[in-house]
Order: structure tokens, then sequence, then C-alpha cells
């Protein structure tokens, strides 16, 4: 049981992680408002 | 009915526009260019529906920057998918009414109706200005409504003018051009006028062009505009007229008159008090000093004031992560939680006092009008490196993050002057910054007096932040005088009056970067702090039968994922006194700084079991090489760090922020990469520097 909740809380971190960066890098190519200071959006 | 505002910069023209339509916005960009759209709308008594364009705060339409350019097409109704306004409403703030109506002048000529709303009245009326509002319409030909849009003074009548505008007579310019510049501009209205303008812009537009570089798009298809310009300038210039400033000599004549006659100035004690501060503190010697000695302040006030406080929050931390550790069954999700999250994240959020200081003193420099004098001292030395001494204000905004920074130096015209701004803000400490210092400094600085006053951590952290500014200034001078090479231009700049800091608006600002901070602790440092823990523990490892604890877990921990990468990374960053575990925080705080401290928070913890989390600095202070005993943080190695960290561009968000605001695409990633580039051989050269130096002459 606690491995696969270990398992569930990693999988949640590299899906939010993984979701940031993709915005960050297309947010940077596109001219869309990017970056994870919270100031600016 | 649509309506534009339009205003100066800091004229209150967005509280305005927030109080018309009660904050229900659309924030989006202009078609093709970087410059922020925000609409809105609000509905009348009679419930007709107005909608609201807020248009970038500009001084002139003299289309100096990408800001002023939009604001001129908007108006002229040339703005790809947008309509031309009904009414135009202009924002006046009452303080610097002689400054603010240059643009006015200009816009009265577009042929639209207009209304003036004569802001921050209020403020004028107790800094002694006093204005004969009904004259002043009179001499305008336009609507004019005082108001105080943060109290939302005189907001009704301001709607009911916006309504009536429409059916009353269209304004005009309100001064006669001497007849040899009107002989003189005549073909250039000509051309205008058959491009289908009307006689009023052409008359705006044949002016304005006497002073532009050259014709912008809504113009540049009019054939022949650009020989009938340079006509025109040369006859000025042989009838003795100066055709480039004529335009401003002409508008700033009338308004010198119309002020004259309606503007009085009356001396108020605290204009006298002001008067006395500003001698110091805009001082050639003093003012400098002065400046020093503020920032010195404050950088004792971060370790000195905030230690209790500071204490309390980390001691809660430590007994949080023992709480944590007795209530779950041992196991990988105690670990996952003891280990990878409450030391991780939380090492990092026992520095939201320092935070919280750091911003409330920004928020006291900024709204006692300490700030613009700030400015204004350091334009000597702006211009000295050839920087614009605008670029200040992005460069001061970069102690709290680079991403807004870089984006506010789209207010720079010249864009080689926006680009250096752009290159060199990252090396301003930004507040992600001051965890790594304080843990490193708090750790292995002595708190020892110097000259009986300053305190040797408050003196040890402004010296990282001097470095970083004079690093900035100095890389600034080099893409001058290379790269970006163009003159610089003077710098003009609003002083406002000295005033006693609102506690209410401090405690916002405060409270709000402090939440920042605490989100980015529960999002991306928080996930951040789960990958590297997985990292850390796995593949699991068995130790040899009869192994001491301690020995296992830097086996296992070595063993670990975590522990191959380091070892990659290693020989890069030990010739500057790091270890592989250093090597993986840096690593790691590409995804925001304050990583490295909850990766060094993760891997400590981690390292030493689950048994509780004591304070991260202790367990540097504790950490020993297990070939040689020697302690693996010293003074020297600290120093090493902390300069590194000083010139590293460790943060993916200004790498987007720059390739964005530098064109995107190609351009801007080029850009990007050589920012990211030469701050990281910046960084590396300098720490190995301090490190090899340092071992050199004894040290560490």
């Amino acid at each position: 049981m606690q491995t696969m909740i270990v398992v569930l809380i990693l999988l949640a971190a590299a899906a939010y992680i993984g979701r940031r960066a993709w915005r960050t890098v297309r947010a940077g190519g596109d001219g869309e408002s990017g970056g994870s200071c919270n100031k600016c959006h | 009915m649509r309506i534009a505002l339009i205003g100066n910069p800091n004229t209150g023209k967005s509280t305005l526009f927030n109080a018309l339509t009660g904050m229900r916005q659309k924030v989006g960009n202009f078609a093709g260019v970087t410059v922020e759209r925000v609409e809105g709308s609000y509905q009348t008594a009679d419930g007709e529906r107005v909608a609201v364009l807020d248009l970038p705060g500009s001084y002139s339409l003299s289309a100096n920057s990408p800001d002023e350019e939009i604001a001129l097409e908007v108006l002229l109704g040339h703005a790809p998918g947008i309509p031309r306004p009904d009414v135009i409403v202009v924002v006046v703030d009452a303080l610097h009414i002689e400054r603010n109506l240059y643009l006015t002048t200009q816009l009265l000529e577009l042929g639209l109706p207009i209304v003036v709303a004569l802001n921050q009245i209020d403020a004028a009326n107790a800094a002694g200005v006093e204005i004969d509002v009904p004259e002043l319409i009179h001499e305008l030909g336009v609507t004019v409504v005082p108001t105080v849009a943060t109290r939302r003074d005189g907001l009704e009548t301001l709607r009911r003018a916006i309504m009536q505008a429409p059916s009353l007579p269209l304004p005009s310019r309100r001064f006669t051009l001497p007849q040899v510049a009107d002989e003189a501009l005549a073909p250039v209205r000509k051309l205008v006028m058959d491009a289908g303008f009307s006689a009023n812009v052409a008359e705006m537009e044949a002016l304005r062009l006497l002073a532009v570089a050259a014709p912008e798009k809504h113009l540049a298809h009019i054939a022949g505009l650009d020989d009938a310009v340079a006509q025109a300038r040369t006859d000025l210039l042989d009838a003795g007229i100066n055709p480039r400033g004529l335009e401003a000599e002409l508008r700033y004549g009338w308004i010198s008159g119309v002020c004259s006659r309606n503007v009085i100035h009356n001396p108020t004690t605290r204009h006298l008090i002001g008067d006395r501060i500003d001698a110091i503190a805009l001082h050639r010697v003093g003012g400098p000093l002065v400046f020093l000695a503020i920032m010195g302040l404050v950088f004792q006030a971060i370790f000195s004031w905030v230690t209790p406080i500071a204490d309390g929050v980390e001691e809660f931390v430590g007994t949080l992560g023992s709480m944590v550790g007795t209530l779950l069954p041992p196991g990988d999700l105690r670990s996952l939680i003891v280990d990878g999250v409450i030391a991780g994240v939380g090492s990092v959020v026992v520095f939201l006092p320092q935070i919280a200081i750091l911003f409330l003193a920004i928020g006291i420099l900024e709204d006692s009008g300490y700030m613009a004098r700030a400015a204004l001292v350091m334009d000597r030395y702006m211009r000295r490196v050839g920087l614009h001494g605008k670029s200040f204000i992005p460069m001061l905004s970069g102690f709290a993050c680079a991403v807004p920074a870089i984006m506010s130096a789209r207010t720079i015209e010249e864009p080689k002057d926006r680009l250096a701004t752009i290159m060199v803000v990252p090396l301003m400490s930004c507040s992600a910054r001051l965890p790594v210092y304080t843990l490193l400094i708090g750790s292995f600085v002595p708190a020892t007096l110097v000259l009986g006053v300053f305190n040797l951590q408050g003196l040890t952290m402004f010296a990282m932040y001097l470095l970083g500014t004079v690093a900035a200034l100095g890389v600034a001078a080099i893409f001058k005088r290379t790269l970006l090479r163009a003159p610089s231009r003077p710098m003009l700049i609003e002083l406002p009056p000295y005033r006693l800091p609102r506690p209410s608006s401090l405690a916002i600002s405060v409270s709000h970067r402090a939440m920042l901070f605490l989100k980015r602790a529960g999002t991306v440092i928080l996930a951040v702090s789960i990958l590297l823990w997985a990292l850390a523990t796995y593949p699991r490892s068995e130790a040899a039968p009869g192994t001491p604890v301690e020995l296992a877990q830097e086996q296992q921990l070595e063993q670990s994922f975590l522990g191959h990468l380091g070892r990659g990374i290693e020989p890069v960053v030990r010739p500057l006194g790091f270890d592989w575990k250093i090597g993986v925080s840096i690593a790691a705080s590409f995804a925001a700084r304050e990583v490295f401290v909850s990766t060094m928070g993760t891997i400590y913890g981690v390292g030493s079991g689950d048994e509780g989390s004591p304070a991260l600095s202790a367990r540097l202070e504790a950490e020993r090489d297990p070939v040689t005993g020697q302690p693996v943080y010293t003074t020297l190695v600290a120093l090493s760090l902390m300069v590194f960290y000083v010139f590293a561009l460790m943060c993916v968000s200004t790498v987007a922020i720059t390739v964005r605001e530098t064109g995107g695409g190609a351009t801007g990633w080029g850009w990007a990469g050589l920012q990211f580039g030469y701050m990281f051989v910046l960084a590396w050269g300098s720490a190995f520097l301090v490190y090899a130096g340092g071992k050199a002459l004894g040290f560490g």
C-alpha cells in the first residue's frame, strides 16, 4: 500500500514538472506569457 | 460604445481602468508585438455597454517605443483587429499637469471626442498645486473631470462626460504654426490627406514626422513622404528653425501659457522638507553614500533583526518533521514525507522571514519616493557604462525577480539599450538567491562585529548584492562597446514627493510576495523535492553486515541514481571546491534557485536516515569527508559557492522570458544562449578564482 502511494505521488510530481517545463519552453518560443515567476501570470 | 484610456506612465491610469470596469479585464497582446493589451467593459445607467481599452502608458504619440507606436495606431484606427475608439479618455496626473498636457495636445488633433480625467487631484492639492478646472476646459476645448481613482471620486461624472462627449464639437489644434513652418509642411500634409487621413490628423502627423527617424507602419506606404519630410526639414533649417525641436517647442510653449494662467503652485512645508532631503540624497558625493548606507542597513536587517522569528520558523519545521516521523510507520512513504517533502520544502520555507523583510524594505523605499532618487543617483554610473538611465529601473526590479524586470525593459526605446539591459538584469541578485546566501552565510560566516557597528554576516550579504550590481554594470559596458554599440541618451525621471509609506499598502505588498514564495514552495519546489528524493533513494542497496548505520546510508546515497548523476557532474565542479552533492543541487536549481537549498535538505535528509530533521545548516557544518575526516564545507567553499550563485543563470524562467523578449525563435534562443553561456563562464571562473586563490593564500 505504502509503495503504491509513493508511486502515485512520484508520478504526479513528474507530470507536474513535465507540464511546467513544456509550457515554459513553449512560452519562450511563441510569445505567450511564460515563466515560473508567479508575479507574471 | 468603445473608449480608449491613454495617459503618461504613473498617472493612475490602470487604477482608473480598474475602477471603471470593476477589474473585469481580459489581458492579451496586441497582434504581432509583445505589448500588453488590456480590455474591459462596464454598463451605463441606461444599460449601454461601454468597452474600455487600456492603452500602454505613453509620454507622447511620437512613436519612440513599441508601446507608443501601438497607441498611435489604435487611435488612428490602423491597429489590426481593433476598431477605432469612439471616445478617448486621457488620464492626466494633476501634480505633473505641465508634462502630461504634451500628450493631450497631440490627442486633441486626432479628430476624436476627448474627455480629460484630471487624476490624483488630491495629491496635487496636498502638494500645494491648485488648478482652475473651468478655465482649463475653456483652454483645451474638451471636458475636464477631476478624479481620484483610488477613492473612486469623480467616477460617475467621468462616465456621464464620456457618454456626452460624442455630441460635443470635436477638439482641434490649440496653437498656430509660424507661417514659414506652415508653408514648409503643406506638401507633407497634402500627401497624408491624399492617403485618406483627415485634415486634423494630417496636421498632427506633418508636425510629428519632423522629429521621427522614419515614417511608421501606418504611413510607410505613402509614396514620396520621406522626400517631402526631408524637404520640409531643409526649408525650416534655411529659415533658422530647428525642425526636430519644433513640435516640442510649439506644444510646450502653448502648455506653459495655459499653466501660467490656470495652475498655482503654493510652497508647502512638505516641499521644503523634501528639498532639504534631496540636497543630501541627490548630492554628487552624498547621494551614492546615502544609497550605499540604506542598502547596507537593509542587509543588516535581514540578518540581525529577523533572527528570533527565523529561529522560531526553523524550530517549527524541525518539530513538524519529528512529529510526522513518529506518526507514520517506517517505510518509503515516511522517508518521502520526512526526508523528501519536509526536509526539502521545509529548508526553503524557513527563509520566509528574510524574504518578507527584503520586500518590506523595497516597499518602504518605493512608497517613500526614495527609489526614483536612487535611479537618478545611479544614472551617472549607468551613463558611464553606456546604458540609458531608464535601465536602472529594470535592474532594481531585478532584486525581486528577473522575469518582471526583463519585461519592464520594454519601456526603453533604444533597442540596443534594451537588449543590453535584458542581458545583464539576471546578474542582479534576485530574491530566490536569498535562501542560498542566507543558508551559507548563516552557517559559515561568523556573526562578529565590524567597526563595532556592522555585523559581518550582513556585510557579506551586502557584498554579494554589490558584486552582482558591479558585474552587471561591467558586462553592460562590454556589450555596449561591442555587440550593442549605440549612443546613450540622457534620462528624464519624475521625482515624486517624499511621503510616509502607508502601512496598509506595505502589508498588502509584503503578504502578496510571501504568498508567492509559499506558492512556489508548495508547487515547483515540492515537486522537485519529491523527484530528487526518489533519485536519492533508489535503487536500494544492501549494506554489508556490521556496517555502521551512517556509513551504510552514505553508501546508499552514493549508489543511488542521484549519486551516479552527481559523480558525472563532479569533475566540472570539483575545481571550485564543490563535492557531488553540491553539483547535483546546482544542476537541480535550474528549475528555481531555491531548489538548491531544498535539494541539499533532501540529500542530507536521506543521508541521515529518517529519525528527525535537524536544521540543514547544522548538518552542513557537521559534514565530514569520509576519507580525510576534514570538514566538507569551509568558509572558502561557502564563499566560492555564493560567488557562483551571484553570476550563474540558474533559472529556467529567466531563460524563457529572455527568449521571448529578444524576439523569440532562433534570434531569441541565440540571445538567451549567449546570456546563459557568458554568465556560466563568469560564474565558474569567479568561483574558481575565489577557491583556488583562497587556497593559495592559505585559507580554507
